[in-house]
């Protein structure tokens, strides 16, 4: 089995934790998502990006049950994230199921936002 | 909260920090929390604190922002009010008033939302997405108001009425 060839991202008081099962792909993050500067998680996510095509998987899953919160900066690189994934062929594109915790409301309104860009694409489990 | 109470409010008048801006945040969510029991206004108003005061942060020239939280007695249920002040550039302002004016334009504050998102990738091409972000998710409506150098972001939410 391939490995996932992508380490934790850690700064500004958030963590980004990856994990490849051999069939799907799991993003944990925890702490809070106020990025100042969103190039490097925006660069963090094209690479995982890059990642789950080469491995070829068909869902990868956010976990968002410990995150705190998410500022627009951030939130934009997730943004940036589906439109790639949207750009690739469909024999590319893969599912992208995002959990999310009720004691943060803020994220059942950002991912409805965030799904109503690609309905096919996006998924969200609370 | 009582329907004859007066108006509850806190203001705050600081330095602000980026590390600041989380910290303050959590006190918006809990003093809302605290005064309306409704965790989901106070997650709204929050999210409408943290996003000003990052515009607040980023462009105040003097270092300083000022922040007025509200909750004012009214039917059918009680208004929240948030007010961040800071002073600026005119190069800002400028920028300001555009961004509200584009706002303006589209009366329905979430297809505005969805349509900076779905703008060609990169945050410059989606310059305000915090302040939209405001209005559709926190269903907080937005004013802005000039007064020389000193910009004055204002804005107002009610609380849903129980079903």
């Amino acid at each position: 089995m391939s490995e996932l060839q992508l380490e934790a991202f850690v700064d500004e008081g958030l963590n980004l934790t990856p994990a490849y099962d051999g069939s799907e792909v799991t993003l944990t993050l925890t702490g809070s998502a106020t990025v100042y500067h969103p190039e490097s998680l925006r660069s963090y996510l094209q690479t995982l990006h890059a990642e789950n095509k080469r491995l070829g998987v068909k869902r990868v899953v956010v976990d968002l049950r410990e995150l705190e919160f998410m500022n627009s900066a951030g939130f934009s690189t997730f943004i940036d994230w589906l439109v790639t994934l949207q750009e690739e062929p469909e024999t590319s594109q893969y599912m992208v199921c995002y959990r999310s915790n009720a004691e943060y409301p803020w994220q059942r309104r950002s991912l409805h936002a965030l799904q109503c860009l690609a309905v096919d694409l996006v998924t969200i489990e609370s | 909260m009582a329907k004859d109470e007066t108006t509850v409010y806190v203001e705050l008048r600081f330095s602000p920090s980026w590390a600041l801006i989380s910290d303050v945040r959590r006190f918006v969510d809990v003093f809302f929390r605290r005064t309306l029991e409704d965790s989901d206004a106070a997650s709204r108003v929050a999210l409408a604190a943290h996003e000003l005061l990052e515009n607040a942060t980023k462009y105040s020239v003097d270092g300083e922002a000022r922040l007025r939280l509200e909750v004012e007695p009214a039917e059918p249920t009680p208004r929240l009010s948030i007010h961040v002040s800071n002073r600026t550039n005119p190069d800002e302002i400028e920028r300001l008033e555009k961004r509200f004016a584009a706002m303006t334009e589209e009366p329905d504050a979430f297809r505005y939302y969805q349509q900076l998102l779905r703008s060609a990738r990169g945050r410059r091409d989606r310059a305000g997405l915090g302040l939209a972000r405001i209005q559709a998710e926190a269903d907080v409506a937005l004013s802005l108001e000039v007064e020389g150098d000193i910009v004055h972001i204002r804005g107002r939410t009610q609380l849903e009425e129980p079903s």
